[in-house]
């Protein structure tokens, strides 16, 4: 760490953001903009093809597919975005930060607090990051070997089949909020009760609307959209889990330790961003159903510049850090989750 | 109901606050200035007046009610992606709107202004903008009294509606004194018409200076009501002289009118991490500007709540109610928060 320039990496960095936020405006609006209408589409044609299964099956397949894909917008590119903030600027009712509530388990809100804060603040800070192994999976030395690590991988699998779910019990903080641990120098914003209250009423919100409300309201087709629901939602957690442990659990991220993060720097911190973050390069539709998280070292860097500028900005970004002799992990998709399999498994033992 | 029922259901299940927002992006498809929450309204002219004024006619939609004159309205207008809304009192009459559908506004513009600098041209580039429905409560009250309107600069505007629309319903007079920059004065060809119309109507084009001289233009005796609009130095004179002479007074204020504080006790905010100090001389919105905050000013009157945010504790007063927050989590809007406890807020 001791050859790197850092006021040099933070200078140039703050180069490349400042220079792009200027030039923000109508371009950005109109994309998210088409995004959110994209989604629409794909949510209400979805849910219509579903209940024309009986007519012809491969428009169920399809309803399934288009229901899937709304899911993946709206929490992706749309949710997680909108709720960093990263379109804030457009004083836009529907895309604000504050108000934002997407169509998944987890509460916005809560999600808000723990990811945008604690996560983005202190990623991949052992003991300070509750997303680095979502305190299920052992990822690296820095954490002890238990009996339970050898069967993680099994554990891993379930997490991406229940990931809606398990988000949501990460980001409330549900080993605190309903197990009662507790960790020193770390106060909750929110009281237990209320976390807890969010959880429940989310929850049930979106069982009742996929597993009950819509099913009744097609009548006899009940299964049949049912099923559906079930299948969308199963496409979109498999989805999203595997971009997401692809962003920051390849065999290149770094961890950090909170001691040598205190007093970082500007430069210190962009440091610890980009090495905590992994890339997937891929087509322009591939970037944005990830949310464009697959340029998760930008994202780390920028987390509230519209996502639509991630693409641009990549280039910039990986020359400032290549500057510095900083390495900027990118892969292909199936190399970088081939990665991601490795670890998890060559945590697993001892 | 029906209606009631679909929103609650959007609430719950769409994650919506109404099912209007959560087809807006259909919609759009459709209707591009149609906003969920909003009227959608057809610009019509645009043309510049002089000393900086823009004449604005907009065609609002078929669902937008008509006003009362001397009422004002939001414009929103989208300018590079941002939504920009500000509050404007319509300078046209409720009659004037029945009769062509339209309705008209007077704007000053100052070049340096976030809003008015850039609406000529946002204004231009896009057919249609939105507005909200007409509020205030500054109409006229008594046909069966004299009237005096003061107005101050751009305080013209809700008197021209008022003129227009009540001078055809009353015999009783009615008098205008306008106080602008010499030779500033707006629509002189419209007050022009209006006296030679209305045997009863009169007017006067004075500037600033000639405020002092009051008495010399309004007949005491009569003891007609007064309506003033204006900057609120402005309107504070004309107030004190309708109480010395205990005459009827409404106004319409631009700006708050800030209670005169004496009280510069400091108090920490903190703001997601960081604590910051304020003072309770003066509104919060203000404060965060001159510290850079990322706050959101709006109208800065406490309307159109673009500033809001969630104060998750303390106390504020709202300078507009002069009524006290609770201690716990709720919305407040900067423009109109001034401290009275330590605070934790949420931008």
């Amino acid at each position: 760490m001791t050859t790197i320039n850092y006021q040099q990496l933070a200078d140039d960095l703050d180069e490349i953001k400042m220079s792009t936020l200027a030039t923000v405006g109508q371009k950005d609006a109109n994309y998210i903009r088409s995004i959110v209408r994209k989604q629409r589409f794909c949510e209400i044609g979805g849910r219509i093809l579903l209940m024309l299964g009986f007519v012809q099956p491969l428009l169920w397949v399809a309803g399934v597919l288009l229901l899937g894909l709304a899911k993946i917008l709206d929490n992706m590119e749309i949710g997680h975005n909108v709720m960093h903030g990263q379109y804030d600027w457009m004083n836009d009712k529907q895309l604000n930060s504050k108000t934002y509530e997407w169509d998944i388990a987890c509460d916005g809100q809560s999600w808000n607090r723990v990811h945008n804060f604690e996560h983005h603040t202190y990623t991949n800070i052992i003991g300070k990051d509750r997303d680095f192994g979502y305190g299920l999976l052992r990822l690296s030395n820095d954490f002890k070997w238990r009996l339970k690590n050898t069967w993680q991988f099994i554990t891993y699998l379930n997490l991406s089949v229940l990931f809606q779910w398990g988000v949501s019990y990460h980001e409330l903080a549900g080993e605190r909020v309903f197990i009662g641990k507790k960790k020193p120098n770390r106060e909750g914003a929110v009281a237990h009760s209320t976390l807890k209250k969010r959880f429940f009423s989310k929850g049930a919100r979106q069982l009742i609307k996929d597993y009950v409300l819509f099913p009744v309201l097609a009548g006899p087709l009940f299964l049949w959209v049912l099923s559906g629901n079930l299948l969308a939602n199963l496409i979109r957690n498999l989805w999203t889990s595997t971009i997401i442990f692809c962003g920051h659990f390849t065999e290149q991220t770094h961890t950090f330790y909170e001691q040598d993060c205190k007093n970082e720097s500007q430069g210190q911190w962009y440091y610890r961003q980009a090495l905590g973050s992994s890339n997937i390069k891929g087509a322009r539709w591939f970037h944005i159903l990830t949310g464009h998280l697959s340029f998760q070292i930008e994202h780390h860097l920028f987390p509230d510049m519209p996502s639509s500028r991630y693409q641009e900005i990549a280039p910039k970004v990986q020359a400032a850090l290549q500057k510095q002799g900083i390495a900027y992990n990118t892969g292909g998709f199936f190399q970088q989750y081939t990665s991601v399999l490795k670890r998890i498994l060559r945590y697993s033992f001892k | 109901m029906f209606i009631k029922a679909l929103n609650q259901f959007s609430k719950l299940f769409l994650h919506h606050q109404s099912f209007a927002a959560y087809i807006e992006p259909i919609m759009q498809v459709f209707k591009p200035a149609w906003r969920a929450g909003f009227f959608s309204a057809k610009v019509i002219a645009v043309s510049p007046c002089s000393h900086d004024f823009l004449s604005v006619t907009l065609k609002p939609s078929k669902q937008w009610r008509s006003h009362i004159a001397g009422q004002h309205i939001s414009l929103t207008v989208e300018v590079n992606g941002r939504l920009l809304t500000r509050v404007f009192t319509l300078a046209s009459s409720p009659d004037y709107f029945k009769a062509t559908g339209l309705v008209r506004l007077l704007i000053k513009t100052s070049s340096l202004g976030q809003f008015t600098g850039q609406l000529q041209q946002a204004l231009s580039l896009q057919p249609r903008c939105n507005i909200s429905p007409a509020r205030g409560d500054f109409v006229f009250k008594s046909w069966h009294k004299p009237s005096v309107f003061v107005a101050g600069g751009s305080g013209i505007t809700p008197m021209l509606a008022m003129l227009e629309q009540q001078l055809g319903n009353t015999n009783s007079p009615m008098q205008l004194l306008y106080f602008a920059k010499a030779d500033a004065h707006q629509c002189t060809n419209e007050l022009t018409a209006l006296a030679k119309r209305f045997a009863h109507f009169s007017y006067s084009l004075l500037t600033r200076d000639a405020l002092t001289p009051l008495t010399q233009h309004i007949n005491l005796d009569a003891q007609p009501d007064i309506y003033c609009c204006g900057p609120s130095g402005f309107m504070q004179q004309i107030a004190d002289f309708a109480k010395q002479h205990k005459l009827g007074y409404f106004q319409e204020s631009f700006g708050l009118a800030l209670p005169n504080l004496t009280d510069d006790s400091q108090f920490s905010v903190k703001i997601n991490k960081d604590t910051h100090v304020v003072t309770s001389n003066d509104v919060l919105l203000s404060q965060f500007e001159a510290k850079k905050l990322p706050v959101q000013r709006g109208c800065g009157i406490g309307i159109c709540h673009q500033c809001q945010c969630i104060k998750k504790s303390g106390v504020v007063r709202n300078l507009k109610t002069n009524q006290l927050s609770d201690t716990g989590e709720q919305l407040i809007q900067l423009c109109v928060s001034q401290a009275v406890s330590d605070l934790e807020l949420q931008l």
